[in-house]
C-alpha cells in the first residue's frame, strides 16, 4: 500500500535566513514519521541544500519564492518537492556531477552528491528561464502508527 | 552561529557553535581569515563539536580555511566533528584531505613529550 497519510506547503521568498526555517519546517513535519535523529539529519540536510541552490542559484541576482512540499505516506514514505521559478539549470546531468558548479569559492559542488546519498531518490526536472523542480524520496523504516 | 576561539598549549582553538549552512557560512569565513591574519605563525585547530548542523556550505567554508592555513605554512587540524556534521564530509569523499582529530593534543605534559602536537590518530 501507498496511500498519501499528510502534506503540507510552505511559500516563501529566497533570502538566505529562510534556509533555516525551510529545513526545520520540513524536519517538524517528517518527525510525524517517528525518524531517528540520524534520518531527520538527513532530511534536514537534504531541504537545506535544495532550498539554497534556489537562493543562490535559481535567484542568483534576483528575489523570487520558493515551495516546498512534503507529503507523507502510510508505508512510511516522505515525498518533498522544493520548487524555484528561476534561470534553470541547462544541463542536469552535468550539474549532478560531484564537484561541479557555477558558483564562487563558497560552494563546493556538493549539494546534488548529498541529496543523492542521504535520500532514496531524487528526481531533477528544469527547463532553462522557467525553473527547477527537485523531488526527493525517503522510506523511514516501518514506525508509522506503531505508538 | 557564534564564532570564537581560545588559545590553548596546542594553538589556537577556533569554534563554532550552532547551524552551519549557506546563511552562516560568510561570518565563518570572515571570522577564520581575521583570526588567521591576528595569529599567523599559530597552529590553527578548528573546534566543530559545538555544530548541530552542516551541509555543503560548511564543506566550502572548511576547505578554504585549509587551503589559506597551509597555504600560509601554517598547521591545520578539525577537532571534535561530531557524527552527523561527520556524515557529510565522508559524502563529499574528502575525508582523507583533512586532519580530523577527535580531540585537542595535549602539551606540556612530562609524561607525554613524545607526543606529536597536530597529528591526526
Ligand atoms: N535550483 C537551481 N537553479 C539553477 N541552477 C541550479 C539549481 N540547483 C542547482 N543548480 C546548478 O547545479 C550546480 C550544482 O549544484 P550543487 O550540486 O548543489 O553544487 P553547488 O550549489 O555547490 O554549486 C550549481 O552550481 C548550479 O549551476
Ligand atoms: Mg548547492
Amino acid at each position: 500500500m501507498h496511500s498519501e497519510v499528510n502534506q503540507m506547503s510552505i511559500k516563501f521568498q529566497s533570502r538566505s535566513n529562510n534556509e533555516a526555517f525551510a529545513r526545520q519546517a520540513v524536519a517538524a513535519f517528517a518527525a510525524q514519521l517517528d525518524p531517528t535523529i540520524e534520518e531527520i539529519n538527513d532530511i534536514k540536510t537534504a531541504v537545506s541544500e535544495a532550498v539554497t541552490n534556489c537562493i543562490v542559484h535559481a535567484y542568483r541576482d534576483t528575489l523570487g519564492y520558493i515551495t516546498v512540499a512534503a507529503k507523507l505516506y502510510d508505508d512510511g514514505e516522505i515525498r518533498i518537492v522544493v520548487r524555484d521559478k528561476g534561470c534553470g539549470i541547462a544541463d542536469i546531468q552535468q550539474a549532478r556531477q560531484p564537484m561541479f558548479t557555477t558558483g564562487d569559492a563558497g560552494r563546493s559542488g556538493m549539494g546534488f552528491t548529498i541529496m543523492e546519498s542521504f535520500m532514496d531518490r531524487l528526481r531533477v526536472r528544469s527547463r532553462e528561464g522557467v525553473g527547477t523542480q527537485v523531488t526527493m524520496t525517503k522510506r523511514i523504516a516501518a514506525r508509522l502508527g506503531q505508538k | 552561529m557564534k564564532c570564537s576561539h581560545k588559545r590553548e598549549d596546542c594553538g589556537i582553538v577556533i569554534r563554532f557553535d550552532g547551524e552551519l549552512g549557506h546563511h552562516e557560512a560568510a561570518q565563518c569565513v570572515e571570522y577564520l581569515e581575521k583570526t588567521m591574519i591576528l595569529y599567523a605563525t599559530e597552529p590553527i585547530f578548528l573546534d566543530l563539536s559545538g555544530l548541530t548542523f552542516m551541509d555543503s556550505s560548511g564543506i566550502a567554508v572548511v576547505l578554504g580555511a585549509q587551503r589559506n592555513i597551509l597555504g600560509a605554512g601554517q598547521t591545520f587540524c578539525v577537532v571534535g566533528t561530531p557524527p552527523t556534521v561527520m556524515r557529510i564530509f565522508q559524502a563529499s569523499g574528502i575525508v582523507k584531505r583533512i586532519q580530523f582529530i577527535p580531540e585537542l593534543p595535549h602539551l606540556s605534559k612530562p609524561e607525554n613529550e613524545e607526543e606529536e602536537p597536530c597529528t591526526a590518530k
